[in-house]
């Protein structure tokens, strides 16, 4: 009895995410504005829906909660299908590949961030920067000394958690406010600083960053008559399930449960004897590290980069991208990317409305929601740890 | 130009925008005052302020006008545009600051800033021809007709630029009273500090909300047709960098304080005419060091200037 419905829970999973999968593919590939004007609706609809039909939506999310690596695994194995799959709907969509690698990109700078932000309460403002340091190093690196991929992207991510080092003494004397004023005018003094060395190409930026070659095997080379892209989408798919799982355990690891507690309350946590600054100080390296990992991703696959690739309005976007996601919240931040990077190209097809009704969707999305789509709600703990707080207490 | 005059020009370039920054700062000091939000958009307020502005000089055609009924026509169109961008500025905050504001502070910062995004490109679709930059005239040159500028200790004063000086002294002098001696100022002065408590003493605290983004849009607009004035040419994303340096300027000077507000303000000036003057390519440099200053300052004086000082030790 319990198999069986074990059985049908994992098939519910599979049914829901594969037509969330091709729900999600015709809305990308069908070139009409009449596509997001459907998404809107049948998203307001299951919005409306499951607000009136609470406890049958319950029922139909319970599973997903119960068997989340199952969950998981499936969604991850439609992703890895994509590049097959999508195709065989309509041939030319290149575009829509880069995109998504774009928003790959994406989500791993906002996970770095939300980390710092989300789980830690430290506003950075700088995000656009780190990932240009990564993508600088990662650019000059290759240019200059011919190393490979293999070597830069690391070192790059090296080079941004050291930048962020710079900033030891405002991180550990300033907060809040004060603290996210200091990474903006960080951020603005690095893109100002590369508009003007002339070594590192000025305004000009970088060109022909030699793309990814790992032991031989060139990125531009076309499997199996697949786009050269497809190698990328899968080298991000790849780093970014490491990311997230990084993230991931960092969460349920006391690393996140100590910077909960100094995001909730930093004096409390003083006192707890918790090292406050250097914990920080941990966090912002750490989280500067993965952006400066995805800036050198970018570097290496569009191949040319310039400072206004990393201009304030970029940190804004990343920034935006943490808060709507619900803080804190990796599933939220990985939505709300989605949302605010796939949307607009979608809306490129109202070409000059485009950037206006970005804004007011933001407004509307935050009055609507205004702790985010996914809010950060208490963290569960599963029974065994329970059983061995009850055994500590005692 | 001997070397002092040339000192004394740098200075008063100095002034020119620090009365400008200053009025903006203010703005974000007020609104954090009062809803403890940061307002994205009042960079755009300010933006709105300028072409507001253009526009009535335009309908009024008080360029055509001479004598007593030009400076009539000067006056009528700083205060209209003021009281119009004031109004704005009270639609802005009932209809998203103040909804957003009982969330998380981060969420009324994206919300403001979309809206940011949402006024600057609403300028640039529906003004005619919004994406190039307009031309802002110059208006006092034309009551002093022959003279281009007057020379004053061997420094150059243009009209526009006294004309900037003086309603930018005379405004912060008004704000400084308004505040301090009346009753008003005093009900915002308490919300400020207390909300709450505020309330419970019979303020009518979402009154307080409307007047203070009244007063600080208005200040922003007024920043905003100096600037037009300034440089004589406006466009649609000039409120981005002005909402930074507003938003810079307010902290230097402590959140929530008005005086920390102007001095940062014109710090913030300062440091971005010397650099210019002073130092070798310092134009492309300035406000690269003009953020360096704030992020010292904010190292030695991690609240601000004049902002309170927060004692917290475990």
């Amino acid at each position: 009895m319990k198999k069986e419905n074990k059985f049908l829970d994992c098939i519910k999973i599979i049914l829901v995410e594969v037509v969330a999968f091709f729900l999600f593919l015709f809305f990308l590939k069908v070139e009409s504005i009449w596509t997001v004007i459907v998404a809107i609706l049948l998203v307001a609809l299951i919005y409306f829906l499951s607000k009136i039909y609470k406890e049958k939506f319950q029922a139909l999310l319970e599973p997903f909660s119960k068997y989340q690596n199952f969950a998981i695994g499936v969604l991850f194995i439609l992703l890895v299908l994509y590049p097959i799959i999508s195709p065989l709907m309509i041939v030319h969509s290149t575009y829509w590949t880069l995109i998504l690698i774009q928003t790959g990109i994406y989500i791993m700078i906002a996970l770095g961030l939300n980390f710092q932000l989300g789980s830690t309460g430290m506003m950075n403002l700088a995000t656009a920067a780190f990932y240009g340091i990564g993508a600088y190093t990662a650019g000059l690196l290759a240019l200059k000394l011919g190393w490979s991929a293999l070597i830069t992207i690391p070192l790059a991510g090296l080079a941004a958690a050291f930048a962020g080092l710079l900033l030891v003494i405002p991180i550990y004397k300033t907060k809040g406010h004060y603290l996210a004023l200091v990474t903006l005018a960080f951020g603005f003094m690095l893109v100002l600083a590369a508009d003007n060395i002339e070594i590192i190409g000025g305004p000009q930026g970088l060109k022909n960053i030699p793309p990814v070659n790992i032991f031989g095997y060139s990125f531009l080379t076309n499997i199996g008559g697949l786009h050269f892209y497809t190698n990328y989408y899968y080298l991000v798919l790849a780093l970014l399930g490491i990311t997230i799982l990084v993230f991931a355990r960092l969460f349920n690891s006391w690393v996140g449960l100590t910077s909960a507690y100094i995001r909730d309350d930093e004096l409390a946590a003083k006192g707890c004897g918790i090292n406050t600054n250097f914990r920080k100080l941990i966090v912002f390296v750490v989280g500067n590290f993965f952006m400066g990992v995805a800036g050198a991703l970018y570097a290496h696959m569009i191949g040319f980069i310039s400072p206004p690739n990393f201009q304030f309005a970029q940190s804004l976007l990343i920034v935006a991208i943490v808060i709507i996601g619900g803080m804190d919240n990796i599933l939220g931040v990985i939505i709300a990317s989605i949302l605010l990077v796939v949307f607009p190209e979608k809306l490129r097809v109202v070409t000059e409305y485009r950037i206006f009704l970005y804004g007011i969707l933001l407004v509307v999305t935050l009055i609507l929601r205004p702790r985010g789509i996914l809010p950060f709600g208490p963290r569960k703990y599963d029974s065994s740890i329970l059983k061995f707080a009850r055994k500590g207490g005692s | 130009m001997t070397s002092a005059s040339i000192f004394l020009q740098i200075i008063f370039n100095g002034i020119m925008l620090g009365i400008q920054y200053s009025l903006v700062a203010v703005g974000f000091s007020l609104f954090f005052g009062v809803l403890d939000v940061i307002n994205f958009a009042h960079g755009d307020i300010f933006m709105l302020g300028a072409f507001v502005s253009l526009i009535l000089i335009n309908v009024t055609g008080m360029l055509t006008a001479s004598g007593a009924t030009y400076v009539f026509l000067l006056i009528l169109v700083i205060i209209l545009s003021m009281i119009i961008v004031g109004g704005l500025g009270v639609f802005f905050e009932r209809i998203v600051v103040k909804p957003v504001s009982k969330g998380p502070t981060l969420m009324s910062l994206v919300a403001t800033l979309g809206l940011g995004i949402a006024i600057r490109e609403a300028v640039r679709l529906f003004y005619p021809r919004g994406s190039e930059t307009k031309r802002f005239p110059e208006l006092l040159v034309k009551l002093f007709p022959g003279k281009e500028a007057i020379e004053f200790k061997g420094i150059i004063l243009r009209y526009d630029n006294l004309l900037i000086l003086a309603v930018g002294v005379i405004v912060v002098i008004l704000l400084a009273l308004y505040i301090n001696k009346t009753k008003m100022g005093l009900t915002i002065r308490a919300v400020a500090q207390d909300a709450e408590a505020a309330s419970m003493m019979g303020v009518n605290k979402n009154l307080i909300i409307d007047v203070t983004f009244f007063i600080g849009s208005a200040l922003a607009a007024l920043a905003g047709f100096m600037n037009g004035l300034y440089y004589n040419s406006i466009i649609f994303d000039m409120g981005a960098m002005a909402g930074i340096v507003g938003f810079s300027a307010a902290v230097i000077g402590g959140l929530g304080n008005i005086y920390g507000a102007i001095v940062g303000g014109f710090l913030f000036a300062m440091v971005e005419s010397l650099s210019a003057a002073l130092i070798p390519k310092g134009s492309e440099y300035m406000t690269v060091i003009a953020f360096a200053v704030v992020i010292l300052f904010l190292i030695f004086r991690p609240s601000g200037i004049l902002g309170e000082r927060a004692y917290e030790r475990v």
